[in-house]
């Protein structure tokens, strides 16, 4: 799982939907990539990110990417140390949990399993749908 | 009078200019008119059409049933894509790959509301085996993707002329026959029904996977329960439906 991704998730749960994120990581074992810096492709995603998840796991990591403003953009130093972040850095080993119901997901061999099981299914979601 | 007035409030003044095509009689003339009307023009509107095009780069999107991950690897410098399978041995092949891939179910995605550019999900809607099912499973991708976002969705048809096939029923099992030699030691597992078969010398074990074949304008139907998107298309091609449709901004 690198960085972007966990940017891009939420928790499962139906009861957390608008709530369930930034997941709280937990880091066991890390994967460094060397994918070349794409410029273009930084200030493109720049507008979409999830900037209180980014914070949050760039101090996991003892990574200071300075104050972001709207300026930052245009600073090539910000966005490569952004880029390297996001799509150079993969979790392998570790486990995500949701800030707003604690259920935990485990990430093992770079794969976070985002499965429920099927008594939590049906527990969470039956009854939300039945009162639609 | 008020007809006139109708009339003159109607007409588009742009649509009155009508430029004649004087078809070329020779290739100079077609060359000349090609310059005129085709390089010369790109060459004024070239940066405002670059505008107004899908931009590409810095896309991220998710594959819903991303399988062995065949399309999650496609121009990977500039756009993002993100698999999920309900199978984690599919999405562990996928990842062994290099891609981004995780193990969700497609009725419940873990991520954001209104979060993608685009997504793809081919070939699994037709293993939901009710309609509410199916519907959800596309209610749940809209959900992910963004406002003006695009989602192209295929299923098995009812007709496989293709392939030569016919099915007496909608709701069919599709066998697979399993070799073996690609055994990871999961097929035995009790609740998975199989028979044994002999084909050429070779064991197979026959397993039978659930699909529903799609029927003409289904898809149209399904997402008439869908809020907030617009169809962009629907054909049949090599005994799939493709399905293109766009949430609305």
């Amino acid at each position: 799982m690198k960085i972007l991704t966990h940017n891009m998730m939420a928790c499962t749960k139906r009861q957390c939907v608008g709530r369930g994120f930034p997941l709280l990581l937990e880091v066991k074992d890390v994967s460094k990539l060397e994918q070349e810096f794409n410029v273009e492709f930084t200030k493109n995603i720049f507008p979409k990110l999830d900037w209180k998840g980014i914070t949050m796991v760039a101090a996991q990591f003892n990574l200071n990417l300075g104050p972001i403003t709207e300026k930052s953009i245009e600073d090539e130093e910000f966005l490569k140390n952004l880029y390297n972040l996001l799509c150079n850095v993969k979790v392998m080993t570790g486990q995500l949990t949701c800030p707003n119901c604690q259920r935990v997901y485990p990430i093992d061999q770079g794969i976070p399993n985002m499965l429920l099981k099927e008594d939590e299914i049906y527990q969470d979601i039956q009854p939300e749908q039945q009162q639609q | 009078m008020s007809n006139n007035n109708n009339n003159n409030n109607s007409s588009n003044p742009s649509e009155d200019i009508k430029v004649p095509f004087n078809e070329p009689t020779t290739d100079k003339e077609a060359y000349g008119l090609e310059l005129k009307h085709v390089h010369q023009i790109y060459d004024v509107i070239s940066s405002h059409f670059d505008n107004t095009r899908y931009k590409m780069v810095g896309a991220i999107g998710v594959d819903v049933g991303c399988g062995n991950g065949k399309y999650l690897n496609i121009n990977s410098s500039n756009i993002f894509s993100i698999g999920s399978d309900i199978c984690s041995s599919f999405a562990s092949i996928s990842a062994q790959k290099g891609s981004e891939s995780l193990v969700a179910d497609g009725l419940i995605l873990p991520y954001k509301t209104n979060s993608f550019d685009y997504a793809i999900s081919i070939a699994v809607i037709h293993h939901f085996s009710t309609v509410e099912r199916r519907v959800n499973a596309l209610r749940e991708v809209v959900r992910v993707l963004k406002p003006g976002g695009v989602f192209l969705v295929t299923a098995w048809a009812m007709t496989q002329k293709w392939k030569g096939k016919n099915y007496d029923s909608q709701d069919v099992m599709v066998p697979w026959m399993f070799q073996q030699k690609f055994s990871n030691g999961t097929e035995n597992t009790t609740e998975i029904e199989s028979t044994p078969v002999q084909k050429s010398g070779t064991n197979y074990q026959k397993f039978h996977r659930y699909y529903h074949l799609f029927d003409e304008g289904e898809f149209e139907h399904l997402f008439s329960q869908v809020s907030n998107i617009e169809i962009l298309s629907n054909n049949l091609d090599h005994d799939n439906y493709y399905c293109f449709i766009r949430k609305l901004e």
